[in-house]
């Protein structure tokens, strides 16, 4: 009994967490800075804890803990610090306690750790929608800035998505009486042909796709990322996609590759969409957090495509493409706390107009993450864009490289325009002073993505290492 | 392990850091940054002479090697390497930027990104010269873009605005290309290879083709020939700042780097039989620009024709089918950049003055100033060929080579120099001419004096550089 209260202390103390912060919340009004300082705290106990009981877990019928899910855990932990810090700043200027928005992001990092580690799709199933709400609530925080009419939006279509899902998950659990993941496995090994199966897998993953965003899934994505606050918008655009990518490929590897057959083109249809509607979309916004949202379409586009080929290789590099992307977008994302003029945040691209003049430690960031986006060595995406060339070629996929190449353009030419706009256009706004602790994550998250390309202490081999454990 | 090559990277990356580290240049000396640069300039020029001393002048090929572990998974290993033309190039470079910082005004908006850039740049560049691999090869050539395109942004003519979206573009067509190529090649002989055997890489069929022309089109990205022109001159008649101006006319010397050291010994026979082509497309664009030289009568855009003139007749002359021209093309590499370096500063300082002077023309300006007149006199006319430079006896050779292949060639390669040659001239009598001098107000000021020693002290450097290309090598 005691074994199993230790290993699910990672999740027990973002439960204590988060009943910590209600207590602040209840009985003292403390600042946004104590909030996001307690939430940090308790996130950092249970990544503790989380290291130090990688591969244990408290149900091992369940719940399997492995190097592959300490990874995740690690990164998400790691990229929902930064998001806390720089919230807090957020928060702080807006005169607002941020209490709801930390509960629900703890919150979200439990069903996260669960999600990664579950091995039932009972708990999937269960995990998906617990997440869906949370992500529902979390839309629902405007403080009456913005019109919040994403929040219903989303709930609705992400009750269609999880119904659908309960189907599939219907058929392989009553009918045949199965919700292990290797039980699974088995069950298509010995009914390939089974078309409802099929079926009842692609319903299964669905709802993954459809929550990154991925054509013709895309409904809401660019509204979650482009119309709510700019801390859940960062949530949006970092940490969630990490969850559904970890369960993706967890997935792919524990059974859906078992349809790679058919599957493998579906993916590929997917993706070829994904790529062009994200590199066309990004062009047609004005909104920074809309032409992100629309690259992290076309950057996923390309993740769903290494992942379509379904082997050892191409997986690990998917996983170092999000990665990598991801860090990029960590760099833009902490540049866009520091984009503020009277104490009001901005998003629209007209409003960097003039901004190197005035703030050339924050454009310089900003460039430094645009570079890495467009591939350009020594900056980390140069290994992500490395990687993939490498892979597809690899694969003979000649065809699909000519098109994600010639999007790649397409998708650059937005990212010029921030430059262009940054540089070259007159000032219009009066910039704020910049944050010292917002300053320090965007020179924390320009450092990365440049020292990452070095491969130092062989962190690239490392973390291939933990990822690989995934096939044992 | 000797670690010089990658000294020679490392020096100007670190000054570049700690030209963003120096005190804010409003509150403080704004000399701070400038010296930063020198020093780092200086130091890497001493490790760069070092590294020569080592050198057997004698003997051909690469001289030092250093191999780096990079990555294990792909496995990937770099290698840098160095023989005379790359250290020479490499030289050139450096002393180049040593010169630009010591003419530079040191009043100029944003210095910090400007020197810091500048130096990234030269890191990046120096990487580029002595990458002897495949791999390490196009991360230097795609990394430049870098600091080009902050050095583009920030000081590129404002009411250009769409240029840097074109010459982003346009460079990262290239880079792609070249990646994609060198990915093929890596994957085909499982391994990065050394830069020296790319060229004999046997692949066949259509994706010979396809990396060969890929490669090609790559290094034609960063030279001003038709279809890749407009950028190039659009940028250089945008850029005010000489130099921002001296390092995009150092982009070519990429492309141009690219050819040669891609094909060492011989065009691969994928393409050989384009080549004739291609020296059309050379000619036409050597006469094109040299023609509209003649008719435009801003001086810096005579001399960025005298620059792409001068890129392309050494682009052909490394298409001619002979291994004898490499060395000379290096030696006479190692003036051009000095010269066109001392020449943007001069014809910079007159622009400046001439603004001062609230002149309409530069006509008679040189007038005024009897030092500037002197050295632009003397730098011109040995950019244009008085033999007391380097550029001189290599370029007879190379032109010589070029008559000896093919004659019609040769008299197409000769009348574009000939040309961009009277334009400079003829720009340089007006400046001179005493008739459109007058007296009236003269606030202008001549070229300092240690501007000036340094216009002389080069100049007696590439005199020496006549009688013995390599006089500095103890």
């Amino acid at each position: 009994m005691l074994n199993k209260i230790l290993y699910a202390l990672p999740e027990i103390s973002l439960l204590i967490g988060i009943i910590h912060l209600l207590f602040l919340h209840l009985l003292s009004n403390e600042t946004p800075k104590v909030y996001t300082k307690t939430a940090r705290i308790w996130l950092l106990i249970s990544l503790f804890f989380s290291i130090l009981f990688y591969n244990k877990s408290f149900n091992p019928t369940y719940f399997e803990n492995t190097s592959y899910t300490l990874l995740f855990k690690c990164l998400i932990a790691f990229f929902s610090y930064i998001m806390l810090i720089l919230s807090s700043s957020w928060f702080s200027v807006e005169n607002k306690t941020g209490c709801r928005y930390l509960i629900l992001v703890l919150s979200s990092i439990i069903i996260s750790n669960l999600l990664l580690s579950t091995i039932n799709i009972v708990i999937l199933m269960l995990g998906y929608t617990l997440l869906s709400y949370i992500n529902y609530r979390l839309l629902d925080i405007s403080y009456d800035k913005y019109p919040s009419e994403v929040g219903p939006r989303y709930i609705g279509t992400s009750s269609i998505i999880i119904i659908l899902m309960f189907l599939g998950f219907s058929y392989i659990f009553f009918y045949n009486n199965v919700m292990d993941y290797l039980e699974i496995k088995q069950l298509i090994a010995s009914s390939h042909n089974n078309f409802l199966l099929y079926i009842s897998i692609v319903l299964m993953v669905i709802p993954f796709l459809y929550s990154l965003g991925l054509a013709p899934f895309h409904l809401l994505a660019e509204d979650k990322v482009g119309k709510s606050i700019l801390p859940v918008s960062h949530y949006f655009a970092l940490i969630t996609p990490f969850i559904f990518w970890a369960v993706i490929i967890k997935l792919n590897v524990m059974f859906i590759s078992s349809y790679n057959d058919i599957l493998s083109s579906a993916f590929k249809v997917i993706a070829i969409m994904s790529v062009i509607f994200g590199a066309t979309g990004a062009n047609a916004r004005i909104n920074l957090h809309r032409i992100y949202a629309y690259g992290s379409m076309y950057h996923f586009g390309i993740i769903i495509l290494l992942l379509s080929y379904f082997n050892i290789a191409s997986n690990f590099n998917a996983f170092m493409y999000l990665l990598l992307y991801m860090l990029a977008l960590n760099g833009i994302y902490a540049v866009f706390y520091n984009l503020k003029s009277h104490g009001d945040f901005f998003s629209s691209l007209t409003s960097l107009s003039g901004i190197s003049q005035t703030k050339p430690y924050t454009t310089r960031a900003m460039l430094i993450s645009i570079f890495s986006l467009i591939a350009l060595p020594p900056f980390a995406g140069f290994l992500a864009e490395f990687g993939m060339i490498n892979e597809l070629l690899k694969e003979k996929s000649y065809t699909y490289l000519a098109l994600v190449l010639f999007f790649f353009l397409v998708l650059a030419k937005s990212y010029l325009e921030i430059i262009k706009t940054a540089y070259f256009e007159q000032k219009i706004k009066k910039f704020d002073t910049e944050n010292k602790s917002t300053l320090f994550i965007t020179l924390l998250s320009t450092i990365l993505i440049v020292a990452i390309s070095f491969n130092p202490f062989n962190i690239i081999e490392k973390i291939k290492d933990m990822f690989d454990v995934i096939y044992l | 392990m000797n670690l010089y090559l990658l000294l020679i990277i490392f020096i100007p990356l670190c000054g570049s850091f700690f030209t963003l580290c120096t005190k804010n240049d409003r509150s403080y000396n704004t000399n701070n940054v400038y010296n930063v640069s020198i020093w780092t300039l200086s130091v890497n020029t001493s490790v760069i002479l070092y590294v020569f001393s080592l050198f057997d002048i004698e003997k051909q090929g690469i001289q030092i090697i250093e191999k780096y572990s990079w990555l294990k998974y792909p496995p990937i290993d770099l290698l840098l390497g160095a023989d005379i033309f790359s250290m020479l190039l490499i030289l050139s470079v450096n002393l180049s930027f040593l010169i630009a910082e010591i003419f530079m005004d040191k009043k100029i908006e944003r210095s910090k990104t400007l020197i810091a850039s500048e130096l990234l740049f030269v890191s990046f560049i120096n990487g580029y010269f002595v990458a002897a691999d495949i791999i390490s090869f196009y991360i230097f050539f795609a990394s430049v873009s870098a600091p080009l395109i902050i050095l583009i942004s920030s000081y590129a003519n404002i009411s250009k605005k769409n240029i840097l979206v074109r010459f982003s573009l346009y460079n990262i067509i290239g880079a792609m290309l070249l990646l994609v190529s060198i990915i093929i090649i890596y994957l085909h002989k499982k391994n990065n290879i050394p830069l020296n055997t790319a060229g004999n890489v046997n692949i066949g069929g259509g994706l010979e083709y396809f990396i060969w022309f890929s490669i090609f089109l790559a290094f034609i990205s960063r030279l001003p020939i038709w279809p890749f022109h407009y950028w190039i001159s659009a940028i250089n008649s945008s850029i005010k700042n000489p130099l921002v101006f001296l390092i995009s006319n150092l982009i070519p010397l990429m492309g141009l780097y690219g050819f040669i050291r891609f094909w060492p010994n011989s065009v691969p026979q994928t393409i050989s039989m384009y080549v004739p082509i291609f020296e059309v497309i050379c000619v036409v664009t050597m006469l094109f620009i040299s023609l509209i030289s003649l008719i435009n009568k801003d001086m810096k855009y005579k001399l960025f024709a005298y620059t792409t003139v001068y890129y392309l007749l050494y682009l052909i002359g490394i298409f001619m089918p002979t291994n004898v021209l490499r060395q000379n093309i290096g030696y006479s590499l190692f003036s051009y950049i000095v010269i066109i370096t001392i020449l943007s500063f001069l014809i910079s300082h007159v622009d400046n003055q001439k603004k001062k002077m609230d002149m309409y023309s530069s006509a008679g300006i040189l007038c005024y100033f009897p030092r500037t007149s002197k050295c632009l006199s003397l730098f011109i006319l040995a950019s244009i060929g008085l033999p007391i430079t380097p550029l001189f006896w290599n370029n007879f050779i190379i032109i010589s080579e070029i008559f000896n292949y093919n004659l019609i060639l040769g008299v197409f390669v000769m009348l574009p120099i000939v040309i961009v040659g009277v334009s400079l001239l003829e720009e340089l009598y007006k400046q001179k001419d005493k008739a459109y001098a007058t007296s009236s107000s003269i606030t202008g000021s001549d070229l300092s004096n240690t501007n000036f020693i340094i216009c002389i002290t080069c100049l007696i450097g590439l005199l020496f550089s006549f009688f013995k290309p390599l006089w500095f090598v103890f």
